[in-house]
């Protein structure tokens, strides 16, 4: 499926959507959930319906022991000691646990060993077996273990009816590479009967259009170079052209990630439905921890709260912090929970990526700066206040925003690199061997890019930059779009349009429907 | 409804509209113009050919319809395109006939052997197809020709993946926007109706002849499609003629061609199989490339043969006086400055010789006494290939047999080592040769006591056989 015939699909859906009956609406997703999920990846179906009928059947478990407790504690209130309150609690939340347990281990473990089997067989010199993974299982699973969790810490009841928990799991917008919603804020918007709405589905549009954009003009574009860089012998290229490589990545990652969420976004918006906001501008953070705020949004969000937090606060956590506060001090004990849960989480998210020596790196090399961070965090805010006028200058600012982005740059060595060991070796050719002569146009041509693909897409990188900044400086461009005359509007619409059918790449020989992150 | 939503529905037209407005232009400013160029001038009045030409790379380059229209006053087209197989000849010719009412159909069979609806370069068949305005038989063409999931172009992509390519052309064509040019907005309309002249000299590989009872057992898409091809004329009441034409044909293929010959019996239809009409062209000058595609020599050779067999066979009417076809007047003109243009933009001297076998010429040549080219048989064939034709033969049948060395003074230049000069003048029907001290003189009251700049031993004066305007006076 390509990416108009996704969009097509998503103009179809909308159609079928509002002509159908309200009570019916949110079937009318859930069949072209599943429409869209047969028809992508019809052997795969098998593992997103085991995840939704366990994690259904799990929760529904979980809600009717809380439940069941509760009802108990409430009927027996007045001839149960306090101490016989605390067993049924506990003995409730020891049956949950189970469940839990059960759920998490299951789930967790079907997408280890379709994501991990091949990597970790390679180590022992076997051939792989070349396990396909299952269309958007990392995602699907994060966000129904998420829902799983949530019911079990009491956060909201359980979904009773097993159709529209299905809907949650396998909403097809989201399936290709997320954003991973929460069922508190994505459930309702699916279920509830949405009015049509023009405002709604001028903005998805141009969302959509804006998504293809940057996908198919941008990222696919770069793509050729970014692969003649990072595919290249050793001492091939010299520390200039690796770091045009870099930088090319950077751009192509973002525009193949962001643009596809942008994207389905905008299908969900026509529909009425509003996604998790998945980027905010990465590029534009001042620090590595604010990058990683707007940078894949929802599964930050998604380890912080079920991973970073859990951990932060487990009784071994808060005897080390202890420990170390009358070693360090306070700040530095108040610190230290926060600097290993970073750790581990981007421990974590690196081996999601892939169980190999260079996620490991990128996951460590994030996670340590972010640790060291937040162990300095009290000497930068003692700093900032000695330098106030400093600290508060646009200069300073830019500073910043530079340093987080060189930072960030570093880590996409061991990102785009097949193994640890390259991107060491990039890095020391980055250091040592600049070779700056052979940048040129004749290099970039050698890499796929001809001389008109170089000038478009500094311009349309340009274009993006700008409009970055103008929504970092809070304005909202669809609004200031919808709120023109109609003649602007259609302007924009119909350049928009043309643009994306004439300068994206696409077409025989070239699946502009790929995303880096089908990988993950 | 509220008054905003009709206003909103308004809109939503109106943008439809407009984007499908903007779309179309922009998919005809980006497309590949060869299909538009090529066929494009056929759409402008299907009504008036008579004859349409179907086949592969062969036929677009040795059939050149306005010869027959000079000579016969036979209106026709060429629909043959680059890597047509017979199933899409099926399909072009499908669609022509949604436009036009030709009364005979000329089919060249080369291709029947292949098994495949498509095979090779994708943009062939957009070449063969993009120019026919989108309608049904376009649309059941499309389906049927990529529906076959083994069937992939030269790059491996699956043509039935690109199915959508042929539908909506932007698809295909997007990548153009970078190289975009005054063409794309002019057009270079193909003012051969439909043929391709490709000037060249290519030697070829000798072949044997085989017997014409040996078959080759008929199979595969392309024989159904010939098949389908007979018998929707035969259903239309148009005549169809089966065409094998000339190249070193293999001998599975010469067995093939006789399969095609007993069809063509089965069904009542002529058929000319040029590889046993071996002295029709003359593979030593007549190929510009070692698949025998042939060149304007040889495309003019096989167009006259087949101009001849049209007018003796067919109850064609020559439209020549017609008023109705007062337009092929204006096409006449440009075609023949399209072959004025083609000849002074030559620069070898064996090209330039490949395009003086054409009636519509005349030349002066002077060769120098000691001239390297003397010892050149490539330049020497080309130089007897000149005036092999209509200048000596009456009949158009016997005119391709005997002659092979009309030009008995280049004989003794040769042998004498001696200076060289030619004369041929079509418009009078007579060719004068000369060696020696008598061709020095006669090439100095042509071209001047100068006759050779330094370093150039041959020198060249091609001039049109009608209005004796000179084309080009040039020196090798």
């Amino acid at each position: 499926m390509s990416l108009f015939t996704l969009a097509a699909y998503g103009f179809a859906c909308t159609a079928v959507y509002y002509l159908c009956p309200k009570r019916l609406r949110w079937v009318v997703l859930l069949l072209a959930s599943y429409g869209f999920y047969a028809s992508r990846a019809l052997s795969s179906l098998p593992f997103i319906l085991t995840t939704t009928l366990t994690t259904w059947l799990g929760a529904l478990q979980i809600g009717q022991i809380a439940g069941k407790a509760k009802a108990r504690l409430k009927a027996e209130k007045a001839t149960l000691t306090r101490e016989e309150k605390s067993s049924i609690k506990a003995q409730a939340k020891s049956r949950q646990r189970i469940w839990l347990y059960l759920v998490l281990v299951l789930n967790f473990a079907v997408l280890a060993v379709m994501k991990y089997t091949d990597d970790v067989i390679g180590l022992f010199g076997l051939s792989p077996l070349g396990l396909l993974l299952p269309l958007g299982i990392s995602f699907y699973t994060f966000q129904s273990m998420g829902y799983l969790l949530d019911v079990y810490n009491g956060k909201y009841e359980p979904e009773r009816n097993p159709a529209k928990f299905a809907l949650f799991v396998s909403f097809f917008p989201q399936l290709i590479q997320g954003p991973i919603g929460r069922y508190d804020q994505l459930a309702p918007q699916l279920t509830r009967a949405h009015d049509f709405d023009w405002q709604n589905l001028q903005r998805g549009f141009l969302l959509i259009l804006w998504g293809l954009f940057k996908k198919m003009v941008i990222a696919d574009r770069a793509l050729a170079a970014v692969n003649a860089v990072f595919s290249a012998q050793a001492g091939e290229y010299g520390g200039a052209a690796i770091v045009m490589g870099v930088l090319l990545y950077s751009l192509q990652q973002y525009c193949d990630f962001s643009g596809g969420i942008d994207l389905v976004t905008g299908i969900a918006q026509q529909m009425g439905v509003e996604l998790a906001p998945n980027f905010k501008r990465p590029y534009f953070a001042v620090s590595l921890g604010d990058f990683w705020r707007r940078w894949h949004i929802s599964l930050g969000s998604w380890m912080r709260d079920y991973v970073f937090y859990p951990f932060a606060l487990t009784r071994p956590v808060s005897r080390l912090s202890k420990a170390a506060k009358g070693r360090f001090g306070q700040d530095f004990a108040r610190s230290l929970p926060a600097a290993l849960g970073n750790i581990l989480v981007f421990l974590l998210v690196g081996v999601w990526h892939g169980a190999t020596s260079n996620y490991v790196f990128w996951g460590l090399y994030n996670g340590v700066i972010l640790a060291f961070s937040a162990l300095m965090e009290p000497v930068y805010k003692r700093w900032n206040t000695a330098h106030a006028a400093l600290a508060a200058s646009k200069g300073f600012h830019v500073f910043r925003v530079l340093r987080t982005f060189l930072i960030v740059n570093i880590g996409w060595y061991f990102d785009r690199c097949a193994r640890g060991a390259d991107a060491l070796r990039m890095l020391g050719t980055t250091l040592t061997d600049w070779r700056g002569a052979q940048l040129s146009m004749s290099l970039l041509n050698g890499m796929g890019l001809a001389a008109a693909d170089v000038w478009l897409l500094a311009a349309c990188t340009a274009l993006l930059f700008v409009v970055s900044l103008v929504q970092e400086r809070g304005v909202v461009v669809r609004n200031w779009i919808s709120e023109r005359n109609v003649l602007v509007r259609y302007a924009v619409l119909l350049s928009g349009v043309i643009a994306v059918l004439v300068l994206g790449m696409y077409g025989s020989g070239f699946d502009e429907a790929t995303f880096i992150y089908y990988q993950f | 409804m509220k008054k905003n939503t009709w206003i909103r529905i308004a809109e939503s037209v109106v943008f439809v509209l407009l984007l499908c407005a903007a779309l179309s232009g922009v998919s005809r400013l980006m497309e590949r113009k060869a299909s538009r160029n090529q066929f494009g001038p056929f759409l402008e009045e299907p009504q008036q050919y008579d004859v349409l030409y179907f086949g592969d790379s062969r036929f677009v380059n040795c059939l050149f319809p306005m010869e027959i229209w000079a000579d016969y006053g036979i209106p026709g087209y060429n629909l043959s395109c680059y890597g047509n197989t017979m199933p899409v000849n099926y399909w072009s010719m499908m669609n022509a006939l949604d436009y036009a009412a030709p009364k005979v159909v000329v089919l060249a069979v080369n291709g029947v052997r292949k098994d495949l609806k498509v095979t090779g370069s994708s943009s062939d068949l957009h070449t063969a197809l993009d120019f026919f305005p989108l309608s049904r038989t376009k649309m059941r063409a499309i389906e049927d020709l990529t529906d076959d999931p083994y069937a992939v172009d030269d790059y491996g992509n699956r043509y039935m993946d690109m199915r959508w390519e042929y539908y909506f052309t932007l698809g295909k064509y997007h990548e153009r926007w970078s190289e975009l040019g005054a063409n794309d907005l002019n057009g270079l309309l193909n003012v051969q109706k439909g043929a391709d002249m490709m000037v060249g000299v290519a030697p070829t590989e000798d072949y044997n002849l085989i017997d014409g009872d040996q078959f080759a057992e008929e199979q595969g898409v392309g024989y159904a499609y010939m098949r389908r091809m007979i018998e929707e004329c035969q259903r239309r009441g148009i005549e169809i003629l089966l065409v094998h034409l000339p190249y070193p044909a293999s001998e599975n293929a010469q067995m093939h061609a006789n399969t095609v010959g007993s069809i063509a019996e089965e069904y009542g239809v002529n058929y000319v199989d040029f590889v046993y009409l071996d002295s029709v062209v003359d593979y030593t000058v007549d190929c510009y490339d070692q698949q025998a595609h042939l060149n304007p020599s040889g495309g003019l050779k096989v167009t006259g043969f087949i101009g001849e067999y049209l007018k003796t066979h067919y109850a064609l009417e020559d439209k020549r006086s017609d008023p109705a076809y007062k337009n092929w007047d204006e096409a006449k003109r440009r075609y023949t400055e399209y072959k004025h243009n083609l000849l002074s933009a030559q620069d070898r001297l064996e090209n330039v010789l490949v395009l003086l076998h054409d009636d519509d010429v005349s030349a002066q040549i002077a060769v120098q006494a000691h001239a390297e080219v003397y010892w050149n048989d490539a330049v020497l064939m080309l130089l007897h290939n000149m005036p092999r034709q209509h200048v000596y033969e009456e009949d158009a049948y016997s005119m391709w047999s005997g002659g092979m060395y009309p030009l008995d003074g280049l004989e003794d230049a040769l042998w004498e080592d001696e200076a060289y000069f030619l004369d041929l003048n079509r418009a009078a029907g007579s060719m004068s040769e000369s060696v020696g001290s008598e061709a020095m003189l006669q090439a100095q009251g042509v071209f001047g006591d100068q006759v050779w700049g330094e370093g150039k031993e041959v020198r060249i004066r091609v001039s049109d056989s009608e209005t004796g305007e000179t084309i080009l006076d040039r020196q090798f």
